[in-house]
């Protein structure tokens, strides 16, 4: 093969592009490249192409993470207000609740649940102890740290936007956009 | 980490910080907020003379809320789901140990615990009777345990 190239190269009709490709299977690559586009470019491009296709993978993967994630977060957090609603209805009929919100952080792994509540004092006190009830048994039985908080606002004025920073997420909402 | 004679220093001089301002009910949020603070300190105070407690019905040597995933891990008990490698509030750890371990005093250290949060959302409007029943009752029920059970001899007068 090597002769074949060293005798093409030596005859006059082969155009310039094909002996600088002769040089390049001898293995002086340097030569083979002649303006903008050498080994170097080439390689640095496949290498950005590679990045971005591993970071195009990365994203995919997380952003899955990320879904199954929030999934399991919002499943909770609607199982948590659900129970607490429940039991609240059966065994605290003069407590209302007005409210249910949440927040949670996939870095921090926190899951909190606030409800405004109208209540008396002494429902007030049943309805921590309720509570306490609810948290235990999501960690017994779905091995999840959920917290559980309340403001009762009979007879004042709650800051609803201090509220509504701290717990972006309306539970009613989120169950109907699950509908 | 504290001893727990530092936490029973600490409860000591919340409580009396408390009692300096509590007669004057004009810092009614305030008492929430010193009063689960010393229940706190009362609290890291008992797991650390007790050690032996339980996490999910297992037993786990403990000393400090905050070793609570380590301890777990020693006993190879599962960690919650949403527990990170990042260190979340040892509230929630101490709130697991004090539900499950202490529940004489559970509901009432909980029940401080969430009124001292929802202290942000109350404009400074607790009442008189609000604090007696929330902050007041649950702190003095909680010392009196831990004077009974852990030697401690906690001076609680709000009267």
């Amino acid at each position: 093969m090597a002769n074949r190239i060293t005798s093409y190269l030596n005859s006059q009709e082969i155009p310039d592009i094909l002996k600088k490709a002769s040089v390049a299977v001898k293995g002086d690559l340097d030569g083979f490249f002649d303006g903008p586009q050498n080994f170097q470019a080439l390689l640095r491009d496949a290498l950005d192409r590679a990045k971005q296709q591993g970071v195009k993978e990365a994203i995919d993967k997380v952003a899955e993470g990320i879904t199954e994630h929030l999934k399991r977060h919002i499943y909770e957090v609607i199982k948590t207000a659900s129970l607490v609603e429940s039991l609240a209805k059966k065994s605290l009929p003069n407590l209302q609740i007005r409210d249910c919100r949440s927040k949670f952080s996939f870095d921090l792994g926190w899951i909190n649940v606030f409800f405004v509540i109208n209540s008396s004092l002494e429902d007030e006190i049943l309805f921590s102890n309720l509570l306490n009830g609810v948290e235990q048994a999501i960690l017994k039985e779905h091995n999840f740290i959920i917290e559980t908080f309340f403001v009762n606002d009979r007879d004042k004025e709650v800051d609803y936007p201090a509220i509504k920073n701290d717990y972006p997420f309306n539970i009613k909402t989120i169950e109907l956009e699950k509908k | 980490m504290p001893l727990g004679s530092q936490h029973v220093q600490q409860a000591s001089h919340n409580i009396e910080f408390l009692t300096s301002f509590y007669k004057g009910h004009k810092y009614n949020d305030w008492s929430i907020t010193v009063g689960f603070y010393s229940a706190l300190h009362i609290i890291e105070n008992a797991i650390f003379v007790k050690k032996q407690l339980t996490y999910k019905g297992k037993p786990i040597t403990i000393e400090h809320a905050d070793d609570l995933p380590d301890c777990a891990a020693q006993s190879k008990i599962p960690p919650p789901q949403n527990l990170s490698s990042t260190p979340i509030t040892p509230h929630k750890f101490r709130n697991i140990l004090v539900q499950e371990n202490f529940p004489d005093v559970g509901d009432f250290y909980m029940l401080l615990y969430r009124e001292s949060r929802a202290a942000r959302y109350k404009k400074h409007q607790f009442s008189d009777n609000e604090v007696a029943l929330l902050a007041k009752a649950p702190l003095g029920s909680i010392v009196d345990w831990s004077n009974k059970n852990f030697a401690t001899s906690f001076v609680f007068n709000l009267e």
